[in-house]
């Protein structure tokens, strides 16, 4: 067969290869699992939403007990109540860094 | 049109999501089809390459059509399968394949079913970047450099692959004519 020819018949059986989607529940069945996606993004948003919320509650709570602690001069439990506070702060101060980090990733996987 | 639901999909109307299921379903899966060569594995590609679809649109960003962006999702999922399943036919080059007999009267003699089955059946004899190959450009009328494009793969890939791909079509088509016709006459 010449190359003209074997040409021609390719295009000539690659025009019955078109196929349709045999499966006829399979654009409800789709639709079903795209509402069901969409609502898993719409209270992924809630999530990290009330996330940053208590985030930011919490740190100002942190930072007012600091603060006001701060002042005392008391001795609670045979210790002076300013290395309470620095142990207390030092804690404080690594759980806002790592939650913070935290919830930007979670931001940023939303996008 | 396409942009239009776009917009309506990102502002949060997921129903019209439908609009793009319904109208590149066959296409997506006669691509998947090629590649993965089985009906319930391309089922589950299109399905899956929707989905990644319907979770990127946001990201979606306009630089090429709708239509492309999502083929080349099609097609990263049906690899995908593939390579999951191992499913992979593999052959021999272009230039080792013998002379194939002219069968165009005997394709033409058949009705539009048995033309259909036919192509089907060969096409799931050549590996899946061949038949992939041949379907985007045959079917699809896509240029070697739309080609290259949706598939990664370089301008010479491509064109090998394509020449290889018309020699391994026409080797199975002519199999299976001899096979079904000699064992119809015999």
């Amino acid at each position: 067969m010449n190359a003209e020819k074997e040409e021609k018949l390719i295009r000539e059986l690659m025009e019955k290869s078109g196929r349709e989607m045999p499966f006829v529940d399979f654009e409800n069945k789709l639709m079903e699992q795209i509402h069901m996606e969409a609502d898993r993004s719409r209270s992924f948003l809630k999530d990290v939403k009330l996330s940053w919320f208590f985030f930011i509650i919490g740190s100002c709570f942190g930072l007012f007990l600091s603060v006001i602690a701060g002042q005392t001069k008391e001795i609670i439990l045979g210790f002076p109540a300013q290395q309470i506070i620095l142990v207390a702060q030092v804690v404080f101060v690594v759980l806002l860094l790592s939650q913070f980090d935290k919830l930007i990733e979670l931001t940023r996987r939303r996008n | 049109m396409d942009s239009v639901y776009i917009k309506k999909v990102t502002e949060g109307s997921t129903d019209d999501f439908r609009y793009f299921i319904q109208r590149y379903k066959d296409l997506a899966f006669s691509v998947a089809v090629s590649v993965v060569k089985n009906e319930f594995d391309a089922e589950e590609v299109v399905q899956e390459s929707f989905i990644k679809a319907f979770k990127n649109l946001k990201s979606f960003r306009g630089k090429s059509a709708f239509k492309t962006w999502f083929y080349r999702i099609v097609i990263n999922e049906a690899f995908k399968r593939v390579q999951k399943t191992k499913n992979e036919v593999v052959l021999s080059s272009g230039q080792d394949l013998p002379e194939v007999e002219d069968f165009t009267d005997t394709f033409r003699g058949m009705n539009a079913e048995e033309q259909h089955v036919l192509v089907a059946e060969s096409l799931k004899k050549i590996p899946p970047k061949e038949s992939l190959t041949l379907q985007l450009f045959y079917l699809e009328g896509n240029s070697i450099d739309e080609i290259t494009n949706l598939t990664g793969w370089s301008d010479s890939n491509v064109k090998v692959i394509l020449h290889r791909a018309r020699k391994h079509l026409l080797t199975a088509v002519n199999a299976i004519i001899e096979k079904e016709y000699l064992i119809g006459t015999k």
